[in-house]
């Protein structure tokens, strides 16, 4: 008899720590827990919780800290689940913590091959989860399940054959039955792609290529072979849409970056957002923000879901700040273009046209002696994730001002090699090079408040229910923002660069926020 | 580089570290003086540099001698 009630126990022990599809659907109404790396399937990066308020945010005070034995940089935005923390660690190591102490549980080490090719760091921006297990990518290019108990491995699916410049860095997306990740290596020549893997056996299930090959839609906007090596990487984690059973993914440069001569045409799938059935991969319908792209402006910025009036009418909506300078509100049932406008100083395109696409200013492309074009080559924003909140209905971005010199040169493709047609010079022109939190009306992209950093920076952005925007800095300050005004109202130095995104949490009833600076983990709640 | 702060005190020295918060001075006699950038009424980094001109007081060749000294070159 007490056998069984110890099963029985063990049992439901075992059912509460299964993460559902339900749970993963209605992220937002479990505030304590962060399901995923942008906190919901919308990609509001909005935490529910209010317990820290512009009243108290100046009794914040670090709880603990993690350090991380690494000298790559730490990008990750940590899910917890039940008062258990999963970070990644670089290259593509997944550790356990206690989401109270930050005691590690346990920790999954991968053996890598020698130096897998990477642009930007051997770096990995988190996990994703579902019933006992978590998903992740590796710099070598596979797809690794784990135990979410032990760290154990419990399936290794190679993506693709890294040795060419592929390589995945970022959070997987779990969609019902398949994880959906894609592959990074824009710089290298790769052929991107978004796959589809069984959540149980890790087999694939499905393939969109982001370049169009041949008998695929789009095969004549890449001249000749050129979509053979087309870059159109992607390297941040899609949204979903349960109801339109739709998943969103932005996709990179085409390649090579700068050197536009052999690859003539809009090179689809490249800087677009791509609409699939998550069921299938099928593309039901795409956009491409920057059309024959030749500033390597990346379209790979966190595509949010909201539900908005739009000129009137009630509409689900996509928006995203892209880094080619432009805010963008696209119909995400259709790929209808609804609105659009510069949200930084550009000068590569006069305006948008009624349908999106951009109308080029003449003479703003690479030269061989150096053209300088604003944004500059880290864009209008980068990597680092925006967010949304329903109380001050207001859309967050890290913006970045300032101009590069662009240069055009050889394209030459070596498997393996870089293959990006020219460089860049970041000019900085006096007063003109500087970054800001900026508070958008999402509907239209117009500022509503900017808080001026002296730096352009590279971390993301999160609001929370408590009226609070947290930032981060290049300088390595972690800072909180009113919501509604923009005000610094506290910051700390972390002693290193934050190249993350913040995310928010509660465990024994109260709520902390951590971000990752340097090569540490901070994790901050009320005295 | 020169700095006002907001209690009207002036100073003037070299750019030492700066943040988002803070600036550090290297002042004339050469200490280090930290500020929040919250306390400053004005910085402002002119583009003139803050060595005295020695174009009266040496010759071109004798300035040529005293960068190629200082480029560690032979006298």
């Amino acid at each position: 008899m007490t056998q069984r009630i110890l099963l029985a126990a063990l049992l439901a022990q075992a059912a509460v720590a299964q993460v559902t599809q339900a749970q993963l659907v209605d992220a937002q109404k479990t505030p304590q827990n962060w399901f995923m790396y942008s906190g919901d399937y919308r990609s509001q990066r909005h935490s529910g919780l209010a317990a820290v308020t512009p009243a108290n945010v100046k009794d914040l005070e670090i709880k603990w800290i993690y350090q991380a034995k690494i000298t790559e940089k730490l990008e990750t935005t940590p899910l917890v689940v039940d008062g258990v923390m999963y970070i990644t660690l670089p290259p593509s190591d997944v550790a356990a913590l206690d989401a109270a102490t930050g005691v590690r549980l346990w920790e999954y080490k991968r053996s890598m091959p020698p130096l897998p090719q990477v642009c930007c760091g051997q770096v990995n921006r988190g996990v994703a989860i579902q019933g006992d297990r978590l998903f992740a990518a590796t710099v070598d290019a596979h797809v690794i399940a784990l135990d979410r108990k032990t760290g154990r491995l419990l399936w290794d699916t190679e993506m693709i054959d890294y040795r060419t410049g592929y390589s995945g860095t970022h959070a997987p997306l779990v969609v019902k039955d398949k994880v959906l990740v894609g592959v990074a290596g824009g710089e290298y020549g790769i052929r991107g792609f978004i796959d589809a893997y069984d959540v149980a056996t890790g087999e694939r299930r499905w393939r969109f290529h982001t370049v169009a090959g041949p008998g695929e839609f789009g095969r004549e906007t890449w001249a000749g072979d050129s979509w053979k090596t087309g870059g159109s990487s992607v390297w941040l984690t899609g949204s979903y849409d349960p109801e339109l059973n739709l998943t969103y993914w932005g996709t990179g440069n085409p390649g090579p970056d700068w050197n536009g001569d052999v690859r003539l045409g809009d090179n689809l799938f490249s800087c677009s957002v791509v609409a699939l059935d998550a069921d299938t991969g099928q593309r039901k319908w795409h956009f491409q923000f920057t059309p024959h792209d030749e500033h390597d402006w990346d379209a790979t910025q966190i595509m949010m879901l909201l539900d908005r009036p739009v000129r009137g009418q009630n509409r689900k909506v996509l928006v995203t700040a892209n880094r080619n300078g432009f805010y963008y509100v696209l119909d995400r049932a259709t790929g209808e273009f609804l609105h659009g406008r510069a949200y930084v100083k550009q000068t590569w395109a006069v305006g948008l046209d009624e349908h999106g696409r951009p109308v080029r200013a003449p003479d703003k492309g690479p030269t061989p002696e150096g053209n300088h074009v604003y944004p500059a080559i880290a864009g209008g924003t980068n990597w680092s994730s925006p967010s949304y909140s329903l109380a001050t209905d207001l859309f967050y971005v890290t913006a970045r001002e300032g101009g590069s010199l662009y240069y055009k040169g050889e394209a030459d493709y070596k498997p393996g090699r870089r293959y990006q047609g020219g460089f860049v010079n970041n000019e900085r022109v006096s007063g003109d090079w500087y970054g800001a939190v900026r508070a958008l009306d999402p509907s239209t992209g117009e500022a509503k408040w900017e808080h001026k950093l002296r730096v352009p920076s590279i971390a993301g952005v999160l609001s929370t229910a408590g009226g609070l925007v947290f930032a981060g800095t290049e300088d390595g300050y972690f800072k909180a923002l009113d919501a509604r005004s923009g005000q610094d109202l506290w910051h700390l130095s972390l002693g290193g660069r934050v190249r993350a995104s913040p995310m928010s949490f509660a465990v024994g009833g109260e709520q902390r926020v951590a971000i990752a600076a340097g090569s540490g983990l901070f994790v901050f709640g009320l005295r | 580089m020169r700095v006002r702060t907001a209690q009207g005190e002036a100073l003037q020295g070299l750019l030492h570290n700066q943040d988002e918060y803070t600036i550090h001075l290297l002042d004339v006699r050469e200490q280090v003086r930290s500020f929040q950038r919250s306390g400053l009424a004005d910085v402002v980094f002119p583009k003139q540099s803050l060595m005295p001109s020695f174009a009266k007081s040496l010759s071109a060749g004798q300035i040529d001698d005293v960068l190629a000294h200082l480029c560690g070159g032979k006298q």
